[in-house]
């Protein structure tokens, strides 16, 4: 094995060098990093547009309210603290007759920046209707936003309606949870209910997982590119003078994966700086913002790094059967006929994955979801997120590790039967059964 | 020995490419390996160089399995192999490094090799003021010919002991080809052991002390150019008269092989056979401008041996 491994070194160095050299690589690398400083200042100033409403356009509003509860300077201080600054106008009661009508046709007509509330509770539950002028400047999106703190604003009506004072409200507000326990024989627990994730750690794990998918395709076409290159360029056969076809793969690929390991060590770095910086500017954490608290108060170096250690594997994993797929074509027009292998076995990984983060979504802890976390083809996209928000348990991490790096091993072990027949194939591709009829 | 191809063989499915070949090289010099197209003579190379795995056989240098990874072996490949938009120079030191050459001494290497063959200008473009260096350092900016004498250096740059050249001098021109016969001198002066494979007989009969010819996968003739040609004995006579001469080849009952305006190609069956025409025709007061009787060249056995079965 070491002779066969002697010269990766080499392969590892040049690859890597002549990567980090080539424009492409460069002008990626740039407009990451940009991306990334610009990132949290950016987005600081959207939300601290978002907060200060400089685009909200909603200045007055018309309420005709039939249940008694609405309270006009509730509601004016909680739009306020949403941003909006509003003169409410208690136009009408229900005593009136017309003047709901009346109301409608004036906002219609003549107002540009109010809306008109409805309240009623002639159906059984309170309803809120929100009207506002066609040919106006409010848009949809505002009327959503104001429409939420509007809710939010009524509830704070209805308890002051009832006299219901804090320790009632807290009581009241108190987020109920419901588990199913099940006894042993013994009289033991033995599992517990609800165990699914919160939507926002679904999103997580889903983003996590495309970001894998994307890391993966993207370094795996890489090295089946420089592969076919070296095929169709002959180099191969002045390289395999010197090394082993196994080294030349193993050099390759973990120069891609220093190469993306770079960069999103990089990115990470650059992006924490910018957000450290724009926090040290302004006083508030982008980051907070964005992640979630319960994810965020999970994540340490120690789930980071497995985290890190699942997506370099599935990369060597990804990456090596790219290379494989590279060497079964000899001309660079036969590429992606040569790669629907390789794309086929991440599109399993993904869709495993991406059931899985479903199945936990909606079902909490099942076996399908253990299946995903330990099936080598989708563990590397699933396991990062599912340690950070906590589903993978010790057990699962070590079993899938070692599933895994036993699936690597085997790769590397098959590479290294087919790889020296598949690298000086030319000709027509070779397809699986051909492929697994050389490893003999 | 130092080099011995014990009993080769290559299959791929049920067509047996290369059907056990042997040669052996004991002494320093140039060993040919000749063919017809497909006849199996680079991958007999690729199988030497352990490119690829033979289903049986062996080889070995200086009484070891051949490992190309720790023996220094060169290899001019008949398909040119450089990456088409690396720099020349980065690709260079980057083979020569896979061979355990150090960088100082590939560089100075490379300098020289460069001046040798004359691509000096491509791997060290010279920088133009107030601009970026030349593009012109990278392989797919050079031309046939030059990118071949970049792949000579690649081949030669850890001073191989065994140099193998496939095709070395196709697509030359003739400066160039004279350059690389220079070269090829060189390295067996330098007492180096070479393979060749070339359709190029009379390079092969300047170069060559021994050979093999393949026959799809077959040997069907090896050993010494000499001794081969020793054993056809000097059965070729070319004649060159003043006048008609066909009425003595009638009498004396030569083959004709070939006739140009200028001379005939006789077949005859021995030297005495030959003196004696040439006697006969001293004696009618023929006048004789050439006279030579020689064994057949290394092109009339290759087609001889092949020829006919190639055509099947």
């Amino acid at each position: 094995m070491k002779n066969k491994l002697s010269g990766w070194k080499d392969v590892f160095l040049f690859t890597l060098a002549q990567t980090l050299k080539s424009k492409a690589f460069v002008a990626s690398f740039i407009i990451m990093m940009l991306l990334a400083l610009v990132a949290s200042p950016v987005m600081n100033m959207m939300s601290a547009a978002d907060g200060e409403n400089a685009n909200y356009t909603i200045t007055k509003m018309y309420v005709y309210d039939e249940t008694g509860y609405f309270n006009a300077d509730t509601v004016r201080a909680m739009l306020k603290t949403g941003g909006w600054t509003v003169q409410v106008d208690m136009g009408g009661t229900p005593q009136e007759g017309e003047a709901y009508e009346k109301l409608c046709a004036h906002v219609d007509e003549s107002e540009t920046s109010a809306v008109l509330l409805f309240v009623t509770a002639k159906e059984g539950p309170v309803e809120l209707f929100l009207e506002y002028s066609r040919n106006g400047e409010i848009k949809k999106t505002e009327l959503t936003a104001f429409e939420q703190v509007l809710f939010a604003a009524f509830e704070e009506c209805r308890y002051d309606a009832l006299k219901v004072d804090a320790a009632q409200r807290e009581l009241l507000s108190a987020q109920v949870s419901t588990s199913v326990l099940r006894a042993g024989m013994d009289g033991n627990v033995v599992s517990e209910g609800d165990t699914s994730i919160s939507g926002f750690e679904y999103w997580f794990l889903y983003g996590l997982l495309f970001i894998g998918m994307m890391i993966c395709m993207m370094v795996g076409s890489q090295v089946a590119t420089s592969v076919i290159v070296e095929k169709s360029s002959k180099v191969v056969e002045y390289l395999l003078t010197s090394v082993k076809p196994l080294a030349v793969i193993v050099g390759k690929v973990l120069a891609m994966l220093c190469v993306v390991m770079t960069e999103m060590v990089g990115l990470i770095v650059v992006f924490a700086a910018s957000n450290a910086i724009t926090g040290q500017k302004t006083g508030e954490n982008v980051l907070a913002k964005l992640i979630s608290p319960e994810v965020l108060g999970k994540l340490n170096p120690v789930n980071i790094a497995l985290g890190l250690i699942f997506i370099a594997l599935g990369m060597i994993f990804y990456a090596t059967l790219a290379g494989l797929a590279g060497a079964t074509v000899s001309r660079m027009e036969e590429a992606g006929e040569g790669l629907v292998m390789f794309t086929i076995s991440v599109l399993v990984g993904v869709y495993v994955g991406i059931g899985a983060a479903g199945s936990l979504l909606g079902a909490g802890d099942n076996p399908f979801a253990v299946f995903a976390m330990l099936f080598p083809l989708s563990s590397p996209f699933l396991m990062p997120g599912a340690i950070v928000i906590g589903k993978a348990p010790v057990w699962i991490i070590v079993v899938s590790f070692v599933l895994l790096v036993a699936l690597i091993a085997l790769l590397f072990w098959f590479v290294a039967r087919v790889y020296e027949a598949l690298i000086v194939h030319n000709g027509n591709r070779i397809g699986i059964k051909q492929l697994l009829k050389m490893r003999n | 020995m130092a080099l011995i191809v014990d009993g080769l063989v290559k299959k791929y499915g049920e067509k047996t490419v290369v059907d056990h070949l042997n040669f052996a090289m004991e002494k320093p010099g140039v060993y040919a390996l000749l063919g017809t197209n497909g006849a199996g003579k680079t991958t007999s190379i690729r199988i030497i160089l352990g490119m690829l795995a033979s289903d049986e056989g062996r080889v070995t240098w200086k009484g070891a399995p051949l490992d190309p990874v720790n023996a220094n072996i060169g290899y001019l490949a008949e398909e040119r192999g450089l990456y088409p938009k690396y720099s020349l120079l980065d690709q260079l030191l980057y083979f020569a490094k896979l061979k355990k050459v150090g960088k100082k001494e590939a560089l100075e290497r490379i300098k020289y090799w460069a001046e040798r063959l004359e691509v000096t200008e491509y791997i060290f473009p010279p920088a133009i003021k107030g601009k970026k260096r030349s593009k012109a350092n990278r392989a797919d900016q050079l031309s046939k010919g030059n990118q071949q004498k970049i792949q000579l250096m690649a081949a030669l740059l850890s001073d191989p002991e065994l140099l193998v050249l496939d095709e070395p001098l196709s697509g030359l021109d003739p400066v160039n080809t004279d350059l690389f016969k220079g070269i090829i001198r060189e390295e067996i002066g330098k007492n180096k052991f070479l393979i060749m494979s070339s359709h190029q007989m009379p390079v092969i009969e300047e170069f060559c002390s021994d050979i093999t010819i393949l026959n799809r996968g077959k040997s069907v003739l090896t050993g010494n150019l000499n001794e081969i040609k020793k054993s056809y004995g000097r059965v070729n006579l070319f004649v060159k008269c003043e006048g008609e001469i066909d009425r003595y080849i009638e009498q004396f009952g030569l083959t004709l092989a070939n006739r140009t305006p200028e001379e005939y190609h006789l077949k005859v069956r021995d030297e005495a056979q030959a003196m004696a025409f040439l006697g006969r025709l001293v004696q009618d007061n023929v006048m004789v401008i050439h006279f030579e009787l020689r064994e057949p060249s290394l092109h009339e056995i290759f087609v001889e041996k092949v020829g006919g079965a190639h055509e099947e």
